[in-house]
């Protein structure tokens, strides 16, 4: 199958085993790959009662059709399953090397389930897969275990967790190649709590492609694109000089910067931490996921003060705001430092920066008696550490700011700032109305990256134009929440596909060069799918995949009430910037969203829509466990 | 396209280890993509230090030396391998000073940088100066 390794591993710590199947060519062929072909395997396997870390719910390391070919980003590889942190759909994506790794070796998705009796790591080196012990890995940080496993392992490529996933942190990340980490939805507390320390990879097979000469073409033509054409060189002065980082500015200006738990919008101390500051004092080399030619990878080394010689990839815009404005923490040195122990500890940076900064202000407010106070990078630092070993305050912070605020009760939970349990990225609807509506109807939680709109909050006018016509002026008001439910619905159906083929946000979401037409090619000369090789036939896929993770999601009891937003944003006027008074009107756009995506006003997937999109099955067991009935 | 390439350029500066030019390469000799079927490589030696290495197309190969079958020639100055002629016996990724010769167990060939046949696809693929 072309564009495709051709074979699945299922792995069964339980019983030790491993066995090697081929991959369905015709579910390759309905779902693509990524998060469409894993989310058809959790479909079938999980429910209301797999416990996300009990040996019953299923872990998958899952590539698509692009990985490991030529085209300029290869490199990403995603990792699903039920999270620990949220309960519902999870996914967690990175780049690197590992995902095509994969693929040279044979297989474009492992599926892993059980529990490991004695620690072990998954050894695959090309069609010699075996489980290994890791008892001397264990306990071991991500660095160091990167280090052993090449030494028994080399030229391997490594996903791996550190302490913080072993000890079952509610959002503890898998780390590749070091600096990358698969972040959101606790991946690595199932790795925890599986006895799973890493997967390591060695593959020296090949990819092909369908159509060879068209794919070649369409291969130097996008790198052009992403390169010099006007929205290459845009891509190139932004994400190329900056990785993220100028973002910092940017949502300074439109007043979406959270600050302070996502308080207010506007940091007074953001051109010490924006791209600017980053440029001048830590950024040292870029870098770049395998086959990119947009490459916003950058290594931060800091010279000077208390946190001198640190040395990691990043910090990108997230974690900036995580550890940075969000904190009231102008001290770069330290919010590098940050970022370097999440990826030695292996935590996701969003939940980390996030929890902390609801401890704050529960110190702040007298509800917690600890005393942390706003800008104090130290007891930043600290908390990092607690959080990863679940020390003190630090093992209340493990389980996320959703729990914390539960068993504290009242005020508490009015400062808690997730949506379904997953801390909010840096992003704020008061100021920006279609990712207020993108992180409440999030199929992982308070997310951006399933829907955002950039052509709002950047300003692509010509692009919104081209896409949406008459609409556009409305689309591009930052502040209304006209047409958003339509733009949302669009741009969740548009990443669906991204994150199935999978290919990078950045070309896609920022700037926004590639769209339906260009998937639609893509897919066909990879693959040779005849029914993708139009925007019709892409759309319909793109809509498939987001109708069946909602229909998991559903499965778990999401419904209209969980597509919510935190007090603050509903219910708090932002207090200063350009967007001051705002908070966000969600009924309205909802329904417009729910309406075009083909779900009942109730959030649930619609029977005539799941069938029309070839998911009879999937809304005839929707009925039998009467979630929704065949009217719908 | 001007002139043909009789050697390929390393700033290693500017390499930011994202192995464009891997892929390229194997693509453009194989019509299939795999860093293991690749002639040039990329070694990451840390955070700061990516090094792509490639033959050097040497005026006196070494490579040329040690292989007792005629089966690496220089075509002008460009240094070639006839898989036809060549036995197998890697005599010539041992005499390489550069490590730039490798041999694949699959292909049955040693890898070797041809120049693409003067217009070589890993410099089209590099995105920042660091292959030239």
């Amino acid at each position: 199958m072309h564009g495709y390794a051709g074979k699945i591993l299922i792995v069964d710590l339980s019983k030790g085993k491993v066995v090697s199947k081929e991959l369905e060519r015709s579910r390759a062929k309905k779902y693509l790959g990524g998060v469409g072909l894993a989310a058809s395997y959790l479909w079938e396997h999980i429910d209301a009662n797999t416990d996300p870390l009990g040996p019953e719910n299923m872990l998958i390391f899952t590539t698509g059709p692009v990985n490991g070919t030529g085209f300029p980003p290869t490199g990403r590889f995603a990792v699903c399953s039920r999270s620990p942190l949220t309960n519902i759909w999870a996914e967690s994506h990175a780049g690197g090397f590992f995902g095509p790794m994969l693929k040279y070796a044979g297989y474009d998705m492992v599926i892993i389930t059980g529990r490991a009796s004695t620690k072990v790591y998954l050894a695959i080196d090309d069609r010699n897969v075996e489980l290994r012990k890791a008892e001397h890995l264990w306990g071991k940080d991500v660095l160091e275990t990167n280090e052993r496993i090449n030494e028994e392992f080399p030229d391997a490529e490594i996903a791996c967790i550190g302490p913080a996933g072993e000890n079952m942190v509610k959002y503890a990340s898998i780390q590749v190649c070091r600096h990358r980490a698969l972040g959101r939805t606790g991946m690595g507390a199932i790795m925890g709590a599986k006895g799973l320390k890493a997967v390591a990879v060695r593959g020296t097979g090949e990819i092909s492609v369908a159509h060879f000469e068209k794919f070649w073409e369409f291969v130097e033509h996008a790198r052009e694109r992403y390169t010099k054409e006007r929205w290459g060189i845009a891509a190139q002065e932004s994400l190329g000089k900056y990785g993220t980082t100028s973002l910092v500015e940017a949502e300074q200006e439109i007043g979406r910067l959270p600050t302070k738990n996502h308080s207010t919008g506007v940091y007074k101390d953001y051109d010490k931490i924006g791209g600017e500051a980053i440029r001048a004092h830590v950024r040292k080399k870029r870098r770049a996921c395998m086959g990119c030619a947009i490459q916003c990878k950058y290594v931060a080394v800091v010279d000077e003060g208390k946190y001198r010689g640190t040395v990691t990839e990043g910090p990108e815009y997230e974690t900036i705001v995580a550890f940075g404005s969000d904190e009231l923490n102008a001290d770069l040195g330290s919010i590098v430092h940050a970022n370097y122990l999440c990826n030695k500890l292996g935590l996701d940076t969003i939940s980390t920066g996030k929890s902390i900064a609801f401890a704050m202000e529960l110190s702040e407010k007298g509800i917690i008696s600890e005393k942390i106070k706003w800008g104090d990078a130290d007891a930043m630092i600290n908390l990092i550490h607690d959080i990863a070993y679940r020390r003190g305050l630090g093992n209340e912070l493990a389980e996320g700011v959703r729990n914390m605020a539960r068993k504290l009760g009242g005020e508490a939970e009015k400062l808690a700032v997730h949506v379904k349990g997953l801390e909010m990225s840096g992003q704020d609807g008061r100021a920006h109305k279609s990712i207020g509506l993108t992180h409440a109807i999030s199929v992982r939680g308070a997310d951006h990256l399933r829907s955002i709109s950039c052509l709002d909050e950047l300003g692509y006018v010509d692009i919104a134009r081209e896409r949406y016509k008459e609409d556009a002026k409305t689309i591009l008001n930052l502040r209304s929440e006209e047409l958003k439910g339509i733009l949302v619905e669009d741009m969740e159906t548009n990443y669906a596909i991204v994150d199935s083929l999978i290919i990078c946000k950045y070309g896609t979401m920022w700037p926004p060069i590639l769209y339906y037409p260009d998937y639609a090619n893509l897919i066909f000369y990879i693959t040779g799918f005849k029914e993708y090789s139009d925007v019709k036939g892409v759309r319909k896929l793109g809509e498939r995949i987001c109708m069946l993770r909602r229909a998991i999601n559903a499965k778990l009891g999401v419904t209209r009430k969980d597509d919510t937003l935190p007090y603050k944003q509903l219910h708090e006027p932002m207090p200063d910037g350009p967007a001051a008074g705002e908070v966000v009107h969600l009924d309205k756009m909802l329904d417009e969203f729910y309406d075009a995506r083909g779900c009942t006003r109730d959030g649930k997937p619609k029977y005539s829509k799941l069938k029309e999109l070839g998911l009879k099955d999937v809304g005839d067991e929707l009925v039998r466990r009467r979630i929704i009935t065949e009217k719908s | 396209m001007g002139t043909r390439k009789t050697r390929i350029m390393i700033k290693q500066e500017n390499c930011t280890g994202c192995k464009a030019c891997m892929l390229a390469c194997s693509a453009w000799h194989t019509k299939k993509y795999s860093l293991a079927m690749a002639r040039i490589w990329v070694n990451e030696i840390d955070e700061l230090t990516v090094v792509p290495n490639v033959c050097r197309h040497c005026v006196s190969p070494a490579c040329m030396k040690a292989c007792q079958y005629g089966a690496i020639t220089k075509e002008g100055e460009v240094v070639l391998i006839n898989p036809r002629k060549c036995t197998g016996c890697r005599a010539c990724v041992s005499a390489c000073p550069f490590g730039a010769i490798k041999y694949s167990e699959k292909l049955k060939i040693p890898l070797k940088c041809d120049l693409c046949d003067g217009d070589p696809a890993c410099i089209k693929a590099c995105i920042t100066g660091a292959i030239y």
